[in-house]
């Protein structure tokens, strides 16, 4: 016979009318009932742990979609300054203002270096 | 009797419990394969539908411009872009009021309501498109409307700012099949590199064609982005520059025209226009395609008189002539049966290499061409990288024919040195001019000034010389000839006034296209430099088929002119003179 049906016979541990004769007659009935609970516990613990996680994998998920929205909105502000920064349309809001294109620019001074010596 | 059934009942609960235990630790091992041996997958599936298409199509890299006023993204302008827009389609078996939908959603688009109509009424139709690349303001009022047969799917719609002025250069993102690809100008010279590398996702599908999310042969790699690249060109350049050749071809009565521009030393494009031009957001909507094409790269033509200050550079660094060389000028050159004559149809007399070229002699430049000797003459034509493909990244790129070079026969050199029976494109007529302004170097002209790749890091185009054509003092000589062609010759409205500026003018006939001779038809060049003694900029402008006036002097000559002197003015280079 196996120690795993010797834990669970019925014969020794569960003699109806004493209780300390079954503690006595019965150590595996205290282990099994041990193991139990830790496993009982154990789960627990786990479930709190993944329950957790979970959490906090959801905000994970709200703040990355959260920057994918900013980065979208980035994106077209930026193509939104292209088109307004487009020098066809700054050409055509200059004419608009009555800028002129500069002609005949005159040069003031020249391009000789200036060098100083100190005695 | 008793000990035998007890016996009994223990075998059974043992074999129950062996059941159990076998039970558990498959759904053990099970719980094992989903989490942790494949659990990317079902994240990728848990994400979206959405999720993992953008995880499977890679984003198109962007072709950028430097722009010192522009202050976003590192004084990076984007000349091509990716804009995210939604296409529309309708759900015609969840419409309950085709007719009335139709009428709304015609008007908010603009779109025909017949045709919506004969859409939103097929009762079993899950799917109809509406309209591609909708805008995010399009989309805003069609979801005002709740409908529920109407529906949104985000779309990349590759979208180009400056749309005409740089359409030759970018190019398009067209279609080939149902795959969208580059096609002409940069999107389809460095179409790998703007693509990106698509990601893989492989799931077992069932009879109806939806994934099986427990299937085992799946893979999941993510796509690779495309690499950016910013470019050589100069926005206020290209702007003025293309500004000013469809002023050109209007005043002049061409019917296209072409402008290049460069900087000398390095090789690096400043500016590339062609008119007509076209725009790359609305490419389908041209009349003759063949506006796609970029005439500085992909049409060669004979170049004419432009080219005979090439024939000049071979017989003058060969040592055959010198700036002081003379010869008597007949007007005519008889060679086998044919003659060959002056454009003017004139004899000059006695005359010098300057004023060869001063005065634009056909028979000066056949003259030149014998005293170097066919050979030499044929050796620096391909010296200078006539007949190749300057290897620039825009297609589609032609090569030119220099082939009939190297037939016997002397008639074909003495064509050929003043331009006639070779073709070559503008860009590697500038090519060539290189040479010159460069102190007798060639160099290899390119446009991608840097490409950034996904991962951030840059990998910069290091300008590349050719090998040196020309001795420096040929160089310098032949520069101070070209000046006194602006100067002292036919090409003075090209001048710049107190500035050095050298160039040459170039009136080529056009071959007739079905029979042997010249068509009435002449295409207008010039190609020149400033300031010559130590040239900021080389360029070249080309009109095709002018009708208003009779030589280059006098339409792409002024041109040229306006450009310089903006240039100069823009670069800040005060005056050679006073």
């Amino acid at each position: 016979m196996s120690k795993f049906h010797r834990l669970f016979r019925r014969k020794y541990c569960y003699s109806s009318n004493k209780a300390k004769k079954i503690k006595d007659d019965c150590p595996y009935t205290r282990y099994s009932l041990a193991i139990c609970i830790i496993v009982i516990l154990i789960f627990g613990v786990y479930l709190f742990q993944v329950n957790g996680i979970t959490k906090t994998g959801y905000k994970l998920r709200e703040l990355e979609d959260r920057a994918g929205e900013l980065k979208l909105v980035n994106e077209k502000l930026e193509i939104k300054t292209a088109k307004l920064q487009a020098i066809s349309k700054i050409k055509k809001e200059a004419e608009a203002l009555g800028l002129v294109e500069v002609d005949n620019i005159k040069y003031i001074g020249n391009n000789d270096v200036a060098i100083a010596s100190v005695k | 009797m008793v000990s035998e059934r007890k016996k009994f009942k223990l075998d059974r609960i043992s074999a129950l419990a062996i059941v159990i235990f076998i039970l558990g630790c498959f759904l053990v091992l099970q719980l094992f394969n989903i989490q942790v041996v494949r659990g990317e997958v079902y994240t990728a599936l848990a994400s979206g539908q959405h999720k993992i298409y953008q995880n499977l199509n890679p984003t198109r890299g962007q072709i950028f411009i430097k722009r010192n006023d522009y202050n976003i993204n590192n004084n990076l302008y984007p000349i091509a872009t990716n804009e995210k827009r939604h296409e529309i389609y309708a759900i015609p078996e969840k419409i309950t009021n085709p007719v009335k939908l139709s009428r709304e959603v015609a008007q908010i688009l603009n779109l025909n309501e017949e045709e919506l109509k004969a859409k939103f009424i097929k009762e079993d139709d899950p799917y109809e498109p509406v309209l591609k690349y909708a805008t995010d303001e399009q989309v805003a009022q069609v979801k005002a409307l709740e409908s529920p047969g109407l529906g949104f799917v985000p779309q990349d719609f590759r979208l180009y700012p400056e749309a005409n002025i740089y359409g030759h250069l970018t190019g398009f993102l067209g279609f080939d099949e149902n795959r969208r690809v580059g096609q002409y100008g940069l999107e389809g010279a460095a179409e790998e590199i703007l693509a990106g590398q698509e990601g893989k996702l492989s799931l077992e599908t069932d009879t109806l064609g939806n994934w099986i999310p427990t299937s085992k042969k799946d893979i999941v790699k993510e796509a690779i982005p495309g690499s950016h690249l910013v470019l050589t060109i100069d926005n206020a350049i290209q702007f003025n520059a293309c500004f000013a050749l469809k002023e050109g071809v209007e005043k002049y009565g061409a019917d296209s025209g072409s402008i290049a521009i460069m900087d000398p030393k390095t090789g690096a494009i400043l500016a590339l226009c062609g008119y007509p031009d076209f725009d790359p957001n609305n490419y389908s909507k041209v009349e003759d395609i063949n506006v796609y094409k970029n005439q500085v790269v992909a049409e060669s033509y004979e170049p004419g008189s432009i080219f005979k200050p090439i024939t000049m550079a071979a017989a003058l660094d060969s040592l055959s002539v010198t700036p002081e060389t003379t010869y008597d000028d007949t007007g005519e050159v008889k060679i086998d049966v044919y003659t060959l004559r002056n454009s003017d149809q004139k004899a000059h007399g006695i005359r010098n290499m300057i004023q060869v070229l001063e005065e634009s002699l056909n028979t000066g430049a056949i003259f030149a061409m014998r005293q170097a000797g066919q050979e030499v003459f044929t050796d620096y034509v391909k010296k200078f990288n006539f007949g190749k493909p300057t290897g620039i990244s825009l297609s589609p790129e032609s090569p030119g024919d220099i082939s009939s070079l190297d037939k016997r026969g002397e008639i074909y050199a003495a064509t050929a040195s003043y331009g006639h029976g070779i073709t070559a494109t503008p860009l590697q007529m500038l090519t060539a001019y290189t040479a010159i302004a460069n102190g007798g170097i060639l160099v290899k002209p390119y446009i991608i000034a840097e490409t950034i790749n996904p991962d951030g890091s840059k990998t910069k185009t290091e300008p590349k010389s050719l090998g040196r054509v020309l001795s420096a003092k040929t160089a310098s000589n032949l520069s101070a000839i070209l000046v006194s062609v602006i100067r002292n010759g036919h090409a003075g409205k090209a001048g710049v006034t107190g500035y050095y500026v050298g160039g040459k003018t170039g009136t080529a006939l056009v071959p007739k296209k079905d029979a042997r001779g010249y068509s009435d038809l002449t295409i207008h060049s010039f190609v020149g430099f400033a300031p010559v003694d130590n040239p900021r900029f080389l360029a070249i402008v080309k009109l095709d088929h002018v009708k208003n006036v009779s030589y280059a002097a006098d339409s792409t000559g002024p041109i040229f002119g306006k450009i310089a002197k903006f240039i100069l003015n823009y670069y800040e280079i005060p005056p050679d003179e006073g």
